[in-house]
């Protein structure tokens, strides 16, 4: 079975709020100190810290903390957001771990608070194993009778579907890679519309949906240890 | 030059991940290629990049150099670790440097995924110059055992009851193993 050959990856989350967390409009030494405290761990000082943003723009205000081999947290009053790129499976455990953490202390410090909806957004840029191409691999799949009105390089999948045992809507691309050459694109999103989710859970079962689908178009991911 | 990073955009409906423009890196017009020569700015030329590039740059007036302390905290699992290699050294299989060493970046990094929910760990040499890393909650047991060369394989074992696992040694499968076996309720 070809392999894919990671290139280029990261992970985002996304949290959405129900409403804007706007207890804390003008409260940024609170956010600060909460976040700092939140990642103590990490050893979390000034220096982790970046300020985003219009002050004449509310919704682009956003107190980034920086978490080393974790990525970054991201606080903003209507959203949440963790990002990981070039990462080991131990590296999305700690995402994990940071998402968990950040949004405690949401949950802890904004009013009446929920979300509304949680994403967890994958995508990559890899290369196929024994020289195989995008193009190759992509006309080999089952073809859709929509016509092609010139040489035929293969096309991609899009594929969107609603996950029982997540309770979960997924959308999946899989597609030739703009940036690697002969190379193939995946997009993956889990989007989960409802306040409290298990991350834990829902991190594993994500990752073993994929990798079933993957297996289900004849890929695999090449495997690492850490 | 402008180099375009890949639009990830998604085309959904999901309010905030739609993406409408791409994002470009432009070269900065003042960046001078690095080299080991000095860097430094004249006084009263045009305005130069602010990061030092060698040590004589530091002799530099108007060059500002910023320094980054931080705190080398070691956390108390950390300080059993190093306490352990010393008692063991006089032993006939001391505990090697690549036991040590694994150990240390295995605890730390369940150090900064769990924080103070990291439950007590207990640690023992393995008798041959490795070390057993072990977690227990009731009748559940979580143990790493990290061998003394890397030619061995490190593995994880669980027990929950009586119900007996081993799995690969890896930095994720520790921490998913501790998560579903010692701190799932």
């Amino acid at each position: 079975m070809p392999k894919l050959l990671v290139k280029q990856a990261t992970v985002n989350y996304h949290g959405f709020f129900a409403s804007p967390a706007f207890n804390l409009f003008g409260k940024l030494p609170e956010i600060i100190t909460g976040l700092s405290k939140t990642f103590a761990v990490h050893n979390v000082g000034l220096g982790n810290f970046r300020l985003e943003g219009d002050a004449a723009e509310p919704s682009t205000a956003a107190t980034v903390v920086r978490l080393g081999r974790f990525g970054i947290y991201k606080f903003s009053f209507d959203h949440v957001q963790a990002s990981l790129n070039g990462f080991s499976d131990g590296d999305l455990e700690g995402m994990v771990s940071v998402i968990m953490a950040g949004n405690r202390w949401v949950r802890e410090s904004v009013n009446d608070f929920a979300f509304k909806t949680h994403a967890f957004v994958y995508s990559s840029h890899s290369a196929l194993s024994d020289g195989l191409t995008s193009s190759q691999f992509l006309l080999g799949l089952a073809r859709r009778t929509t016509p092609i009105l010139g040489e035929d390089l293969g096309s991609g999948i899009v594929e969107t579907w609603h996950s029982a045992p997540m309770d979960a809507k997924i959308r999946l691309t899989l597609d030739h890679s703009l940036q690697e050459r002969d190379g193939l694109y995946v997009s993956y999103m889990v989007v989960l519309e409802r306040d409290d989710i298990d991350y834990v859970e829902i991190a594993l079962r994500s990752r073993e949906l994929l990798e079933k689908f993957l297996q289900e178009v004849g890929l695999e991911f090449e495997r690492s240890q850490r | 030059m402008n180099t375009q990073i890949h639009d990830l955009s998604l085309g959904n409906s999901l309010a905030g991940l739609q993406h409408g423009k791409t994002v470009g890196l432009v070269s900065d017009p003042f960046m001078r290629p690095t080299s080991m020569q000095a860097m430094g700015v004249p006084h009263g030329s045009a305005p130069g990049p602010k990061v030092v590039h060698s040590i004589a740059g530091l002799q530099m007036g108007d060059q500002v150099v910023e320094l980054k302390a931080t705190r080398d905290v070691q956390t108390p699992v950390i300080g059993d670790l190093r306490s352990l290699r010393e008692e063991e050294r006089s032993m006939a299989d001391p505990i090697t440097d690549y036991a040590f060493a694994e150990a240390n970046t295995l605890l730390t990094f369940a150090h900064l995924v769990f924080g103070d929910d990291l439950p007590r760990t207990l640690l023992a040499p393995d008798g041959e110059g490795g070390i057993r890393i072990e977690w227990f909650r009731e009748n559940r047991n979580v143990r790493v055992i990290i061998p003394s060369r890397p030619e061995r394989r490190a593995y994880v074992y669980q027990l929950i009851g009586e119900d007996p696992r081993i799995k690969p040694f890896s930095q994720s499968s520790v921490v998913q193993t501790l998560r579903s076996v010692i701190l799932r309720p």
